[in-house]
């Protein structure tokens, strides 16, 4: 496995997040954390990035602890989208895709045909080849989203890790996204560590799911075996039932009882 | 996010309504802050009355106060020690308000009178009447520092984006800071043009309280009043705004409202400061930092508890200036930079990351 | 954060050529106006001074041929003011440039992190308390003091990291700390006030060739140096997280490329004396015209830059000769409103 944290301890200032967190990135799959609001899910993957150095324990990639290796050796291994994304002005969206060319570039050399390769690959891939000359503030939300990933894309890493892709996108905009995921895992053996707060869609597209609370891994595995009736109560809380999506025949979680009502009749009726 | 449980077996009857809690107060802190500040003021005003080229006594002190009489101590007492503790008090007070306020109207507690670039418009304008016009005296400087003031500030607030509701500490301090350097850049030329030995002028550039007179007193006195009052009546409405807008709206404030009236009690009252003190740096950053950790942010209490320690403040910053480098003063002005300095220094610190 | 656009069809803009000026052309034709200003403004600065003279004169006087008039006045006095404003433009225009895109902020200048008030607290500290040194040292006084005032910003920035608008705070108090400290030195020693007050305002009154010698070697080293680090500055205006992700060692870059860009304002302020707002203003200018990439708009703030210094110091020599204003002021001056425009701009567009 080429991605690994190993027993890892991780905090902001001096709160602690996680504590002795073990997580294997399994190669060429997706993988979803999930977990609810505060379970370290987003802060155990920026330590997957090399965004966050583990104040214990450490992170491997390719076999070395990658603290010991430059930004730009990890650089060309990982890629990593944030939450926030934030444009210069008025920049097109080809000029955006040739920033993810960053980690090969030396100041001395203009970019080379090996470069050009990678943008044009990028932008055909998330179907922004259309968009290329379009100043990415004027997109939308989707389009914008696919520009900022062909950015990953042109990094030509085998490794992927995006932190919430689809929060502020609309219910199409976000299938849109997660679909050339699963196309760039299918087609390209790219490997996916994502972080998602919808736990039907992590079923959905997950080929292995882990689940964070409280900093603690509670459970991993394939989406059928980790998302339970049990799982949601005790990580999330709340009462469910877990059907089998008709078409794809993956887990559908539906919500039965919300957190506060689940603990008033529990008391009620403790027999139950 | 969370589902609200929605009670839909009992009407509002059931579930009684939750007493509509004023802002933590803790009574005990603030009489606590309150007795300290106040004795703060009166062992200061001794303090101050009695340091200088001539050491005076208590028992002089008091005879001078309460007798009178004509001798030269008394004179000394009531000509020159005495108004400028009294100056520096009302000063202090009045800066320190306008702090207090300033940070509740832009949401952001880096606010104060002379990061906004306020203090320079005032002082800006009063130069430039006292080089054009020269003869006038303090009293009508005051309004005119106070059009200064207000010029300036709307300047950089409106520009720092004030009125989109979510503004960035950083961009309004830039706003601010860059409009002081051009402000106060212009200000040296005319003093350099104009004459630059006259230290009545340089007195613009720097704040300090050493030559104030009962004159000077008595014109800040009337908008320190104003100011003071004025802030608590609004007291009320600067605890719910630090809810934040869209809660304040809900809530029945007039967002707008209360911040054109805020605006204009901190032009009050940093216009007429300047007036009479120069530009005073810092006291109105420092000073609601620390009252506000001391006794919460309930505005009721914090407003007169910031006029007091901010009048401790200058107080003990007059009195240090006459400790650095005797015989000869230090401006007090300088004495508050070099202790606000690193406590904004200190706060600037703890602000979160970027962006 | 821009609004989701709701254009669905993402069908390109046809690009139709007309005869109207397009954005594009009008930018070009912008920048073209800006290098001719330029020429133009560097005859004129060698003809302004106590005397005006012709542009015949200029020639004579540059060829050596020995006629016209003022020869001597035009090649001892003229020169050495018009060579200093382009040292002095360029190196400035480019070191705000640079502070901006570290500092993330479209205020930052040099005198906001505190290098300006350093320098000069250090250049008076050296006039007034220690009178009897040459005044060859007051430029290297000041130049040290640019230098340890962005280290103790630094320094007191520093966090588990230096981030932008954390040194943008702690610059600015720093900067007021020197500036009490200049005021303090003012006020207890009156006698010099006059001097120091105009040095402060920045000006470049009977500066000679040698203060341009003192500037040049800086402007030729760091330049270049600082255009070297230009896309790595692009990269870094992605946020820190997408740039580290990106393989951009953040806060050495950083580091770096602020130190280097405040050794630059140093020096120049070392030897110009405090000049403001050329460094906010011109780089500003400089993006407007030909976009936000480092490696383009830098030179092109250089240039803006040299012509803002050379308009402000004629009109400085100009406008009321035998007087010499402070060029300095000229420069707040021309600045100020643009820069109270520019304010309202960033407002409304959410700045970056």
């Amino acid at each position: 496995m080429r991605l690994q944290a190993e027993s890892v301890e991780l905090a902001y200032d001096d709160k602690v997040i996680a504590r002795d967190l073990s997580i294997t990135v399994p190669d060429g799959k997706i993988s979803v954390l999930i977990g609810p609001n505060g379970s370290g899910k987003s802060t155990a993957l920026r330590a997957l990035a090399r965004l966050l150095k583990p104040n214990q324990g450490s992170v491997v990639l390719d076999g070395k602890s990658i603290h010991e290796m430059s930004t730009k050796e990890v650089a060309r291994r990982l890629a990593i989208l944030p939450q926030m994304l934030v444009a210069p002005e008025s920049i097109t969206v080809e000029d955006l895709v040739w920033f993810g060319r960053h980690p090969y570039r030396n100041s001395l050399r203009s970019p080379g045909s090996a470069d050009k390769e990678a943008v044009e690959w990028a932008l055909d891939v998330t179907g922004s080849t259309a968009l290329r000359h379009r100043h990415v503030d004027q997109l939308s939300g989707g389009q914008r989203q696919r520009a900022w990933i062909a950015l990953c894309l042109a990094q030509g890493t085998d490794l992927i890790l995006l932190d919430e892709p689809t929060t502020f996108l609309d219910i199409a905009y976000q299938m849109d996204v997660l679909d050339l995921l699963h196309d760039l895992n299918r087609d390209q053996q790219k490997t996916i560590v994502m972080v998602l707060h919808d736990v039907n869609q992590a079923a959905e597209y997950a080929q292995h799911v882990f689940v964070l609370r409280d900093g603690t891994l509670v459970s991993e595995g394939d989406a059928e075996s980790v998302l339970t009736c049990d799982m949601m109560r005790n990580v999330f809380g709340i009462e469910s039932q877990i059907l089998v999506h008709p078409v794809s025949g993956k887990p559908l979680c539906v919500p039965v009882k919300g957190r506060q009502r689940a603990l008033a009749d529990a008391r009620l009726a403790p027999a139950v | 996010m969370t589902r609200t449980v929605g009670a839909v077996k009992a009407g509002p009857a059931a579930a009684a309504p939750a007493a509509v809690r004023k802002p933590q107060v803790r009574y005990g802190a603030s009489t606590v802050v309150a007795v300290a500040a106040l004795a703060l003021v009166a062992v200061g005003i001794g303090w101050s009355v009695a340091i200088g080229p001539t050491h005076l006594g208590i028992g002089t002190i008091v005879r001078s106060v309460l007798v009178g009489g004509d001798s030269t101590d008394a004179a000394i007492v009531h000509g020159i020690r005495l108004p400028r503790v009294i100056l520096a008090a009302l000063v202090g007070a009045s800066c320190a308000v306008a702090g207090v306020i300033m940070q509740a109207v832009t949401a952001n507690s880096l606010g104060a009178p002379e990061i906004l670039g306020v203090n320079a418009g005032a002082a800006f304008v009063a130069v430039a009447s006292l080089t054009f016009a020269t003869g006038l005296s303090s009293v009508s400087l005051v309004p005119l520092a106070m059009i200064g003031a207000a010029i300036c500030g709307i300047l950089v607030m409106v520009t720092a984006g004030l009125g989109r509701g979510r503004t960035d500490p950083v961009r309004i301090v830039l706003a601010g800071v860059t409009l002081t350097t051009v402000i106060f850049s212009v200000m040296q030329a005319m003093i350099i043009l104009v004459d630059p030995s006259t230290s009545s002028l340089f007195h613009w550039l720097v704040g300090g309280v050493n030559v104030g007179t009962w004159s000077d007193s008595r014109t800040i006195l009337p908008w320190t009043v104003i100011g003071l009052v004025g802030a608590m009546a609004i007291a009320g409405k600067l605890n719910i705004l630090g809810l934040g807008e869209d809660l304040a709206r809900g809530l029945g404030i007039r967002v707008g409202q209360v911040r054109v009236l805020g605006s204009v009690l901190v032009i009050i009252l940093a216009g007429a400061s300047v007036a009479v003190a120069g530009p005073i740096t810092f006291v109105g950053l420092v000073v609601p930092h620390i009252v506000r950790k001391l006794v919460g942010i309930n505005h009721y209490v914090l407003i007169p508890l910031c006029a007091l320690v901010g009048a401790d403040m200058l107080i003990y910053a007059d009195i240090a200036s006459r400790y650095i480098n005797p015989p000869s003063e230090v401006p007090s002005g300088v004495v508050t930079a070099f202790i606000g300095a690193p406590f904004f220094i200190y706060l600037a610190r703890r602000q979160k990351g970027d962006q | 954060m821009t609004a989701i656009a709701t254009a669905p069809a993402p069908a390109p803009a046809p690009a139709v050529r007309t005869r109207h000026l397009t954005p594009e052309r009008r930018r070009r034709m912008l920048l073209a106006g800006v290098g001719v200003a330029c020429v133009v403004m560097t005859l004129v600065s060698l003809m302004v001074g106590a005397v005006t003279y012709s542009p015949a004169d200029v020639w004579h006087a540059v060829t050596g041929s020995g006629q016209g008039e003022g020869g001597f006045v035009i090649t001892h006095f003229h020169l050495p003011r018009m060579l200093l404003c382009w040292v002095v433009g360029i190196g400035l225009a480019v070191s705000g440039g640079v502070m901006q895109g570290v500092i993330r902020n479209p205020l930052a200048a040099p005198n906001i992190v505190g290098v300006t008030h350093g320098a000069g607290l250090a250049a008076i500290l050296v006039v007034h308390v220690l009178p009897t040194m040459p005044s060859s040292l007051i430029p290297v006084a000041a130049f040290a003091g640019g230098q340890l005032s962005i280290v103790v910003v630094y320094a007191a920035a520093y966090r588990r990291g230096a981030s932008p608008a954390r040194l943008a705070l702690v610059g600015v108090a720093v900067g007021a700390l020197c500036n009490a400290g200049i005021l303090f030195l003012l006020v207890r020693y009156p006698l010099n006030s006059s001097a120091a007050l105009t040095w402060l305002a920045g000006s470049l009154y009977a500066r000679d060739m040698s203060s341009f010698w003192q500037i040049l070697p800086w402007v030729a080293v760091l330049v270049p140096l600082l255009l070297h680090y230009a896309h790595r500055l692009d990269t870094l205006g992605l946020g820190d997280d997408l740039a580290a992700g990106l393989g951009e060692p953040v806060e050495r870059t950083r580091l770096i490329t602020l130190f280097l860009s405040v050794t630059l304002a140093s020096a120049v302020v070392a030897s110009a004396g405090t000049i403001g707002f050329v460094g906010l203003v011109a780089p500003h200018i400089a993006r407007r015209l030909v976009g936000g990439r480092h490696l383009t708009y830098l030179p092109v703030a250089g240039l803006v830059g040299a012509l803002l210094m050379l308009v402000a110091d004629t009109i400085a020599r100009g406008a009321d000769p035998p007087l010499e204003l402070p060029c300095g002021l000229i420069t707040s001056v021309i600045g100020a409103p643009y820069f109270l425009y520019l304010l309202t701009k960033t407002g409304k567009a959410g700045g970056r």
